[in-house]
């Protein structure tokens, strides 16, 4: 499928992309290649200009009828007067369902235990993070999409959190979109790295990573590990090159 | 300083400059009263200023609820209807801008002294902060919150409830603090014009007959009615929107 806003250029070309049901494919590229875009056409929030997006069998927007996506921003996205638990609550009053997980439970699991009832301004990045990672799973969906979910976090709290979000996608394996600038983090959490190219944005590379879980990096990174995220790197920059960055 | 100090501060400061005043002027009792006889005034009259201070506050709370419905209507409406906004607009911005002094006159004019002429005054003078008001806090709302409860198949109800309206709700709040006070000056405004009933009718008299006494106690009884809705919408906006100190 490809995207134009308006009668503007293509901000995505020619692009065919399946994901295998329980996989994570990361999407890395420069600022503007449009993973975010395409994020949001497979969340039913964009339209296509050419071609369509297939979710669960059935069209973006059917699939968001199902209930069963659940997707996190870069900015969490809480409701400013519920508290965490409730925010969380959210979720599951909007879907109607009742056999998600319990939200204090979830919250409990996510090392906020002890915040079930501190409203998001109370909360540091990192906790609102998890907050919003948890309305994005309490439902259970089967797809989850995750636009750079810890962009705005800093160094240190990005490093335990990209830990932390390894351990429960590798407890709940929803299919997993996930939008990253980070190499590292696409080479921990992913099954496969999709490098998109921009002006228009297409797929450059398609990576797979063969890499045993759990991925300690920050701890004592394996000798693979290292030669992946080199292999990522130098593709990653061969397509920065070649659109001139 | 805390805000009841504050407050005590002026009011204790509002009476002795008057004490001054009223010593230092010269001007006979009935131009510039002491507070006794303005006491004296409110106690021995006070079944005609209940009376009259009851007229004006139910005229004010009519106007003032017609306002909110009218606002909230526009409103809400403008964010389903994109034209509605671009409609309404210019018709805002000019009642806004007209004299309402003017506009009082004109209605005199074309429905006389009945209810409905200091309706519309009311209507007027109070409206347009509630509507601006609203109009921000419903466009405040966070658009990735929004998304993320369209991607949950939010029903533009949900999405209303859920994030649009507490949005919009410390902006609402804020503006009832503006309008209920105006409200009530505009009630007095239109029974000056219009009404043989209410404080505006008893500051015209009190004019023409110079009662300067009687002048004072309407003043007081307006200030405490128009201070007393601003306290009242301050303590309700504080409950609702609690979690904010939190």
């Amino acid at each position: 499928m490809s995207k134009r806003f308006k009668a503007g250029p293509d901000i995505l070309s020619r692009i065919h992309l399946a994901v295998a049901p329980g996989e994570l494919v990361a999407l890395v590229g420069a600022s503007g290649c449009g993973k975010t875009t395409l994020l949001r056409m497979v969340a039913g929030l964009e339209s296509t200009s050419d071609g369509t997006v297939e979710v669960l069998g059935t069209t973006a927007a059917k699939a968001c009828a199902l209930r069963q996506v659940g997707v996190a921003f870069q900015r969490a996205a809480l409701v400013p007067s519920r508290t965490a638990v409730e925010n969380v609550q959210l979720t599951l009053t909007i879907t109607g369902k009742s056999s998600g997980h319990d939200p204090a439970q979830l919250l409990r699991e996510f090392g906020l235990g002890d915040h079930l009832n501190a409203y998001p301004h109370q909360l540091s990045g990192g906790m609102q993070q998890r907050v919003n990672i948890a309305a994005a799973l309490v439902h259970q969906p089967q797809i989850l999409l995750l636009d750079e979910p810890l962009g705005a976090l800093d160094e240190i709290t990005r490093e335990s959190m990209t830990e932390w979000l390894a351990g429960v996608l590798g407890r709940t394996r929803p299919t997993t979109l996930l939008v990253t600038h980070s190499v590292e983090e696409a080479v921990v959490l992913a099954d496969r790295v999709v490098i998109l190219s921009r002006y228009p944005g297409q797929i450059a590379y398609d990576l797979s990573v063969d890499l045993p879980r759990p991925r300690d990096i920050w701890g004592k990174p394996s000798e693979e590990f290292q030669a992946t995220v080199r292999r990522v790197r130098s593709h990653l920059h061969a397509v920065l090159r070649a659109t001139g960055l | 300083m805390t805000d009841r100090r504050a407050y005590l501060l002026m009011f204790v400061s509002v009476a002795a400059v008057w004490l001054l005043a009223v010593r230092l002027a010269g001007l006979p009792p009935l131009t510039l009263p002491p507070p006794s006889l303005v006491g004296q005034v409110l106690w021995d009259e006070r079944a005609t200023f209940a009376e009259s201070a009851l007229s004006t506050l139910s005229t004010a709370l009519m106007g003032y609820a017609a306002a909110n419905v009218i606002a909230l209507a526009l409103a809400i409406g403008a964010l389903y209807l994109s034209w509605l906004e671009a409609f309404t607009t210019p018709w805002v911005v000019v009642l806004k801008n007209i004299p309402f002094v003017s506009l009082a006159s004109l209605l005199i004019i074309t429905m006389g002294s009945t209810i409905l002429p200091r309706l519309i005054i009311v209507v007027l003078v109070c409206f347009h902060p509630l509507l601006a008001n609203l109009n921000q806090g419903l466009k405040s709302a966070d658009p990735v919150l929004v998304d993320r409860l369209r991607t949950l198949n939010g029903s533009r109800w949900e999405i209303f409830r859920h994030v649009l309206w507490p949005s919009a709700l410390p902006y609402y709040l804020a503006a009832h603090e503006i309008a209920f006070t105006t409200s009530i000056v505009g009630a007095i405004v239109a029974e000056w014009f219009l009404s043989r009933q209410g404080l505006g009718h008893v500051l015209v008299k009190a004019m023409t007959e110079y009662r300067g006494d009687r002048i004072y106690a309407a003043t007081l009884i307006s200030s405490a009615m128009s201070f007393a809705a601003y306290w009242l919408c301050r303590w309700l906006g504080r409950r609702l929107t609690r979690w904010q100190r939190v």
